[in-house]
């Protein structure tokens, strides 16, 4: 055995896969691009021209994109986008991490023209630079630095322009030695004014609305925060609709969406970390969770993730999503999305992790789970048996919306002996007509729904989806009169279509869809063996999928404890512990006895009789029960 | 060794259930019903009793060698000749039952199910589904037993409480049907019929709990043994001797007499769905072990690579036997009755040696 083992040992060894190398490089590494070269930087204005022709040359050279590094992640609590720091800001466009690393120098001329460099001034129309002098003794040179559009120009104007040009000769103390200090302290009225000592962190802030202050003779610069662009105003959701509850939605603007997870969620522990990413878009990505509350190694896997992704353009939580989750190939999502607010908050204080994304109204919840895709913020908001039921429903509605038409073709086809008699006269009469098999007239049916959902979709204006149900009607009804679909059929699609649309999260309903017409092939080929052999691939994929490390099908599979809010919806005041699978930093979120009065109430009844006699009422600490 | 998953107490318990128990949707109650007749259901108490000390044996074996499987700790009891040969005989228990019960389940789907579908199909299509279970691991197909669980015995239940009308329990008596010796005897030599409970003590080194193995299997051994007992009762009352022993697929054919009424009737089919989802389990979970044993003997860093070859294997053997009834012959009349020697035997052998060769050093210390 020893020698024959060893063989084929030996051979089996050499025909084992071996998975590629799923490690990235340290952030160092990775930072490091081979492509980059010194930029030579212009020493006077750069005009248009010499502005595209450098522009050419990098692009040649191939380093028209810097590539972000996030040296370090911040911990930042509550006024998180405004303290930053220079070392975390990441390299700029078009120019070497080495030149935006470098420091600035005392002469306002180069500090002035090496940003304009950086920022394409004469060729980006956007790029605003206002010199000016202060009026100290001897007066000062200055400028400031802005980006339109992005910048508030009646902060600029009033509470940088005025006090630095005008306010500033009111002052009797104006020695230059100390302008810095001098305008910091005592000019600036700003509420957030940061000191910056290198080009990277200033181009970063400049970039992000923030105004840049250059005074000659000092080599720090101040940004003051200047935010202020034209964004949506908070609304009601419109993916995540709720009869009973919150009818506010996440907007595009981080800061409001930030502020109304925080309104909910008053405590010092919410933690937010800010990153960076796409080398292009450059946007600011919030990660939240509670400190001392949440899994520390869960957060450091989401974290790693997100500052691992190399890409140019993320604009949006659905496409960073698809660069941090687990298994791409598989249908099922992997994370979870949702636009309100209050849902976002109570994830987070069950242990989840939560990533926001400047520009995108969707959060997204981390990690997910195929229980916590089927529910809904509304779940919470209804009392304990109207919520367990709403759960029944919907689960049924993923059955259907999954099942109904290939159930319909495999009994149909295969098994008709199973339909009632009187049913499959009525089935076979409806059919008489019909000259398609039923599998071609089933996928009809479902590429028409499918159809007139997209276009629903697409058809601008409040026409939309009227004109989606007006034409789903009369199609129906057309085909149904054209012999061209039976009409039982048209009752099966419809249920079919109202199940996808009970299912409350879009990912999930759009993989269930998809694996609609799996199921239909499935069953058109082999019948009930062909679904039931697709439902166990589907289970073993499901269980052994993770997210972030957490089993996907979670507490059930494998099972962990919970508070029973998986499949259904337990009572609240049951509901003591946090979802053991995210292994929480504390387990128990409220006392056994949640509801103190009731023991209140029991132990008073029982001393009722003693109690009247007494006169007292003996108050008892529900805590002294457990 | 294979993927080192973490296989939860819950999950590696309702495994075994259902590798002991997946049987009952073959012709398991039709050879009970032969060698039992109208004491059917006894054989399979007599068979359970002496898989359970079988079982005992096997844990006390890999006692002796804490963090080893029982194909290691073969190996290290019986050395490199007699572990071998021990390991090979646990691999061909389990390597037949998984080709003949591939078989036998594809010769029920296409009784039941796919009349008109070439039974290679069939059989094509549920190694597939077995392959992509067993390449995803351990972890995902007790998983999915675990989660499957409750469905499946939920439907044992109402298919069951739905046959009582049918049944009529007159029919096991003489209570002891071919007389109390015959009865042990053929319990005995069928103990086989439980044999899938060495399982636990093949992964015994991916459990989380390796400690309650033990446990694990005494508990599995109860509730699969519950079921089937139960289960080959009903059957005996819905068929009763010797009419029994003429019915292949007992399990199938009861549920093709449920009556609820007009509306509610032939609902075998809907049986027959969670029936296949049962039958890919056991195959993954025999597969699984088949494949783990091979890798455990070699030494392997993974099962993987030995799947395309086991499946071509299954798929080539599983069609050896000429009709079900050779194949259901193979399976219990000698797989069963012989495999149990190995699986049973094998361990008490070597645990003997074990225990001799402790007491030995202890001597000579």
């Amino acid at each position: 055995m020893g020698l024959t083992g060893g063989l084929l040992e030996r051979l089996i060894s050499l025909l084992l896969f071996q998975p590629p190398e799923s490690k990235t490089q340290p952030d160092a590494e990775a930072g490091k691009d081979p492509h980059v070269h010194e930029p030579k930087t212009s020493k006077s204005l750069p005009n248009v021209r010499q502005a595209r022709q450098r522009t050419g040359r990098k692009r040649k050279a191939g380093i028209g994109l810097g590539r972000i590094t996030p040296k370090k992640i911040r911990t930042v609590k509550p006024n998180v986008l405004t303290q930053e720091t220079s070392s975390e800001i990441t390299p700029s466009i078009g120019e070497t991490e080495s030149s935006e690393m470098k420091l600035l120098s005392k002469n306002l001329q180069d500090n002035l023209n090496a940003l304009k460099s950086i920022l394409h001034y004469g060729t980006n129309a956007d790029a605003v630079v206002r010199e000016f002098d202060i009026p100290t003794i001897p007066k000062t040179e200055a400028s400031i630095v802005f980006i339109e559009g992005l910048a508030s120009t009646n902060i600029i104007d009033f509470a940088i322009l005025q006090p630095l040009m005008l306010i500033a000769n009111l002052d009797d103390d104006r020695k230059a030695e100390n302008t810095l200090e001098l305008v910091k302290r005592r000019l600036l009225p700003g509420n957030q004014v940061t000191e910056k000592d290198n080009l990277r962190a200033i181009t970063e802030g400049v970039l992000s609305g923030a105004t840049c202050l250059l005074i000659e003779g000092s080599d720090i610069a101040l940004t003051v925060e200047t935010r202020s662009w034209e964004h949506r105003g908070i609304e009601k959701p419109s993916a995540e609709m709720v009869v009973r509850g919150p009818q506010e939605a996440f907007n595009e603007t981080l800061r409001s969406n930030l502020a109304l997870i925080r309104r909910r969620m008053r405590t010092p522990d919410l933690i937010t970390e800010m990153l960076k990413v796409g080398t292009l878009s450059r946007v600011d990505c919030a990660v939240l969770y509670i400190e001392g509350l949440t899994n520390p190694e869960l957060v450091d896997e989401v974290k790693r993730r997100i500052s691992e992704t190399k890409s140019d353009h993320i604009q949006d939580t659905g496409v960073l999503e698809q660069f941090i989750e687990e298994k791409p190939y598989v249908l099922a999502p992997q994370t979870l999305s949702t636009e309100r607010p209050d849902r976002m908050a109570s994830f987070l204080a069950e242990g989840y992790v939560g990533i926001m994304l400047d520009g995108s109204p969707f959060g997204l919840v981390l990690p997910a789970t195929f229980w916590s895709l089927l529910q809904s913020a509304e779940d919470y908001f209804l009392r304990w048996p109207f919520g367990a039921f709403l759960r029944v429903i919907r689960t049924l509605a993923l059955i259907l919306a999954i099942f109904l038409p290939a159930i319909y073709l495999a009994l149909t086809n295969f098994h008709p002996e199973m339909i009632p008699t009187d049913l499959l006269l009525a089935i076979a009469a409806s059919r008489e007509k019909v000259p398609f098999p039923t599998a071609v007239e089933v996928l009809i049916m479902e590429l028409s729904i499918e159809l007139i959902r997209e276009a629903g979709v697409r058809i601008p204006g409040i026409i939309g989806p009227t004109l989606g149900i007006v034409g789903a009607l009369i199609l129906g009804q057309a085909a149904v009169a054209a012999s061209i679909v039976s009409p039982i059929l048209v009752v099966i699609v419809a249920i079919t279509a109202l199940g996808a649309f009970a299912v409350p999260n879009f990912n999930m309903s759009f993989a269930i869809r998809l694996y609609r017409f799996l199921y239909i092939v499935l069953a058109a080929a082999l019948g009930f063996y062909g679904v039931a052999i697709g439902v166990f691939i589907q289970l073993v994929t499901y269980v052994n999928l993770k997210s972030f490390g957490v089993p996907y099908m979670s507490p059930v599979a494998p099972y962990t404890r919970s508070s029973g809010d998986a499949l259904f919806r337990y009572p609240l005041w049951k509901s003591e512990i946090r979802p053991s699978f995210l292994k929480p930093q504390q387990e128990e979120r409220q006392p056994r006895i949640s509801r103190g009065w009731v023991s209140n109430r029991t132990k008073n009844n029982k001393n009722d009789s003693s109690q009247i006699k007494s006169g007292q009422s003996k108050k008892e600490n529900p805590q002294d029960e457990r | 060794m294979g993927s080192k998953g973490q296989i939860g107490t819950r999950e590696a318990i309702a495994a075994t259930v259902y590798f002991l128990s997946t049987k009952l949707l073959t012709s398991f109650p039709q050879h009970m019903a032969e060698m039992g007749q109208t004491a059917a259901w006894i054989v399979p108490i007599i068979s359970f009793a002496v898989a359970t000390l079988g079982f005992l044996i096997m844990t006390a074996l890999i006692r002796c060698y804490p963090g080893r499987s029982i194909v290691e700790a073969s190996e290290e009891a019986g050395g490199p000749v007699l572990g071998t040969i021990a390991s090979l005989g646990y691999f061909a228990f389990f390597f037949a039952t998984t080709v003949l019960l591939i078989r036998e389940f594809s010769e029920t789907v296409s009784t039941a199910l796919l009349p008109s579908t070439p039974l290679s199909v069939i059989m094509g299509v549920f190694i597939l589904a077995t392959l992509v279970a067993t390449y995803l691991g351990i972890e995902a197909i007790t998983r999915a037993a675990s989660l499957g669980m409750p469905l499946i015995i939920g439907t044992l239940i109402l298919l069951n409480l739905l046959l009582l009308p049918q049944s009529n329990f007159d029919a096991i008596f003489p209570l002891l049907g071919p007389g109390s010796g015959k009865l042990i005897y053929n319990g005995i030599i069928h103990s086989g019929i439980a044999g899938e409970v060495m399982f636990l003590s093949i992964i015994a080194k991916q459990l989380d709990e390796k400690h309650k193995v033990q446990t694990m299997g005494l508990v599995s051994l109860l509730l699969a043994g519950s079921f089937m007992i139960v289960s080959t009762l009903n059957y005996s009352a819905i068929f009763p001797y010797p009419m029994s022993v003429h019915i292949t697929y007992p399990g199938y054919e009861a549920s093709t007499l449920i009556y609820m009424g007009r509306f509610l009737q032939r609902i075998e089919v809907a049986f027959v769905f969670l029936w296949v989802i049962s039958a890919c389990v056991y195959l993954a979970l025999s597969g699984y072990t088949t494949a783990i044993i091979i890798s455990d003997m070699l030494k392997l860093p993974s099962h993987k690579p030995l799947l395309p070859a086991f499946a071509i294997l299954g798929f080539t053997f599983a069609l050896v036997p000429s009709d079900v009834p050779q194949a259901t012959y193979v399976d219990f009349m000698i797989v069963r009755t012989y495999g149990g020697l190995a699986i049973f035997v094998m361990p008490l052998l070597l645990l003997l040696i074990a225990r001799l060769r402790a007491s030995h050093d202890t001597n000579r210390r």
